[in-house]
């Protein structure tokens, strides 16, 4: 589903950070991106999300390719991501219900169709409770969440509008242990339901809770390991 | 405002005292925050402390009632008092961290106290070399450091050409570098207490094991509020588990991290994450802190929760503040408040 193969990327004006990197990530899999600061983790996901140029090699999520339409944006509904910074990733002025549903709305606008209101408040209703929010009111501000409630909520709108593939950078390390291992559930979750779920972190043990395969960039040979819970 | 206290008691006297502190911030349309309730805590010389807890439990706020820098807008209740270290059996004048003039304040909390920020990004001016900063932490004691010597201390703390180094600006050093620099200048004075407040948040692991190492070097007491409980053993003597506010286990790290007592310690023990095996999920969140809070507050979350657990507030008695763990504890002859809850492969000391 997420395909890397010999990608070079890096900097302007700077050497290449990442150079003959390969990786894929099937449908229904977690792959843990693994290495110390500035190895270029960030610079593979930043590539495969298509904010990044690649200076060479192919990239592909899906049928959708930055790599040979350099500047395209992700279809949408394709790609969730969910970043490690959760209260910068959400809007200080919109809801939770408006957050989650995001993605619903930008489809909705670009196919001019789509949900009912009723259909997309039992969308949000849903999505919330899948990411273990079922009680909170869809009318609270962001800005009234926990850091560990605002990951919830980015893994909601992430995975709202059912993407094919989820990209998590760092999606734990602003988080306190208890939150930690409730995303990481959710993110299992959403693998086991066939998305592809690519995480970067410098934590081996997190990754290697919760991934199908982990890839250390400082050593790029895929160490398999598989949850048991 | 300052109360006499014996120095050289049994037990390692204490350098720093929480007797019933109470931290209420002011809240939306009159309702308040409950940031810390009935907070006893006694650092004692020598001890080294974890804080853990989850994200809203009161760490940063313990940490600031440590400093004596709780924001004025805060409503205290109870006291804090730091307890200078005076010669064996010499009566010496404690000071109020919650009442005392800031000038009183800051003649003897520099002395005693050195801070670890949790980003030190954002503790170093951009426009200043780090060799200024530095300096700059040796003269607030009154003391003076050649460059030929700071590049000495930077070298002891694994910096790579420090005296080409001490001339560079913050922003072209690392994160790694910069907590190692924020950690000699909190140290600068050799403190009797050094406090610091999630210093490892935001290093890779490697790196975070360490600094936290270099932490233990260089504090002769140390109280450190972090996440990363499973970098806690073989750092400290004690730890403190923090839940909405309160204490609800403070006892030696190898016994609480073996068989923890309170079955919030166990849930967040068994929350860290090993490889092959997904780390457990605690349903649910917190309470909210602005209500009294009436029977134990992590009851709503506990699987071992009983109709009693809502009834009254637990105190902290044997190092654990659980109604469960007191009776079990009552119930083993003679013995101490035993596992309630015991971590699968729990972290190893």
């Amino acid at each position: 589903m997420i395909r890397v193969d010999d990608l070079s990327a890096g900097y302007p004006g700077r050497p290449a950070v990442v150079d003959g990197f390969t990786l894929d990530v099937p449908a229904g899999t977690c792959v843990g991106l693994l290495g110390p600061s500035g190895c270029g983790k960030s610079t593979v996901l930043k590539v495969v999300t298509g904010q990044l140029p690649a200076r060479s090699g192919t990239v592909a999520v899906a049928s959708w390719s930055p790599t040979d339409r350099p500047g395209s944006r992700p279809p949408l509904g394709l790609l969730g991501v969910v970043s490690q910074d959760p209260v910068a990733s959400l809007d200080p002025l919109w809801t939770v219900g408006r957050t989650v549903a995001e993605p619903l709305d930008a489809r909705r606008r670009a196919t001019a169709g789509g949900l009912t209101r009723e259909e997309r408040q039992q969308a949000v209703a849903r999505q919330l409770a899948d990411v273990r929010l079922g009680h909170l009111d869809p009318a609270t501000r962001t800005t009234a969440l926990s850091v560990g409630q605002a990951q919830r909520v980015a893994i909601a709108r992430a995975l709202i509008a059912g993407p094919r593939a989820i990209v998590a950078d760092e999606p734990t390390s602003a988080l306190d242990p208890t939150s930690a291992s409730t995303v990481v559930r959710l993110l299992r979750q959403a693998a086991d339901g066939g998305v592809a779920v690519l995480v970067v972190s410098h934590h081996r043990a997190l990754l290697e809770s919760f991934c199908d395969a982990t890839v250390d960039m400082a050593h790029p040979a895929p160490a398999a390991s598989r949850p048991g819970g | 405002m300052t109360a006499p206290v014996t120095a050289g008691e049994a037990g390692g006297a204490p350098l720093v005292r929480l007797d019933g502190l109470d931290v209420v911030y002011p809240g939306r349309r009159g309702r308040g925050v409950w940031a810390l309730r009935q907070v006893d805590l006694q650092i004692g010389a020598g001890e080294r402390v974890a804080v853990v807890g989850e994200s809203g439990s009161g760490k940063t706020t313990l940490l600031r009632a440590l400093l004596g820098v709780l924001p004025p807008r805060a409503r205290v209740g109870g006291g804090a008092v730091l307890c200078p270290p005076g010669e064996p059996g010499r009566e010496v004048a404690t000071v109020d961290l919650v009442g005392a003039p800031e000038r009183r304040l800051r003649a003897v909390r520099g002395r005693l106290v050195g801070y670890v920020p949790q980003n030190p990004q954002a503790a170093f001016d951009p426009l200043r070399s780090v060799g200024h900063h530095l300096r700059e932490a040796w003269a607030a004691h009154g003391r003076s450091i050649t460059d030929r010597e700071l590049a000495a201390e930077l070298e002891a703390v694994g910096i790579a050409e420090p005296a080409r180094a001490l001339g560079q600006r913050p922003a072209t050093w690392s994160g790694g570098m910069l907590q190692r620099a924020a950690i000699v200048a909190a140290t600068a004075h050799e403190p009797p207490l050094v406090l610091a407040d999630e210093p490892t948040s935001a290093l890779d692991r490697p790196l975070a094991r360490t600094m936290l190492d270099l932490l233990r070097r260089r504090s002769l007491s140390l109280v450190v509020v972090t996440h990363d409980l499973d970098l806690v053993p073989g750092l400290v003597d004690r730890v403190v588990v923090m839940y909405a506010g309160r204490i609800v286990e403070d006892r030696p790290a190898a016994d609480l991290l073996r068989h923890p007592a309170h079955p919030y310690t166990a849930a967040l023990l068994r929350s860290l994450p090993r490889p092959g095996r997904l780390p457990d999920d605690l349903p649910g969140d917190p309470p909210p802190l602005t209500e009294p809070d009436e029977g134990c507050a992590f009851a709503p979350r506990c699987s071992r929760a009983e109709p009693g657990c809502r009834d009254g507030v637990p105190v902290l008695a044997g190092g654990v503040a659980c109604l469960l763990a007191h009776r079990q504890g009552a119930d083993a002859p003679g013995g101490p408040p035993d596992k309630v809850d015991p971590a699968p492969e729990a972290v190893a000391p």
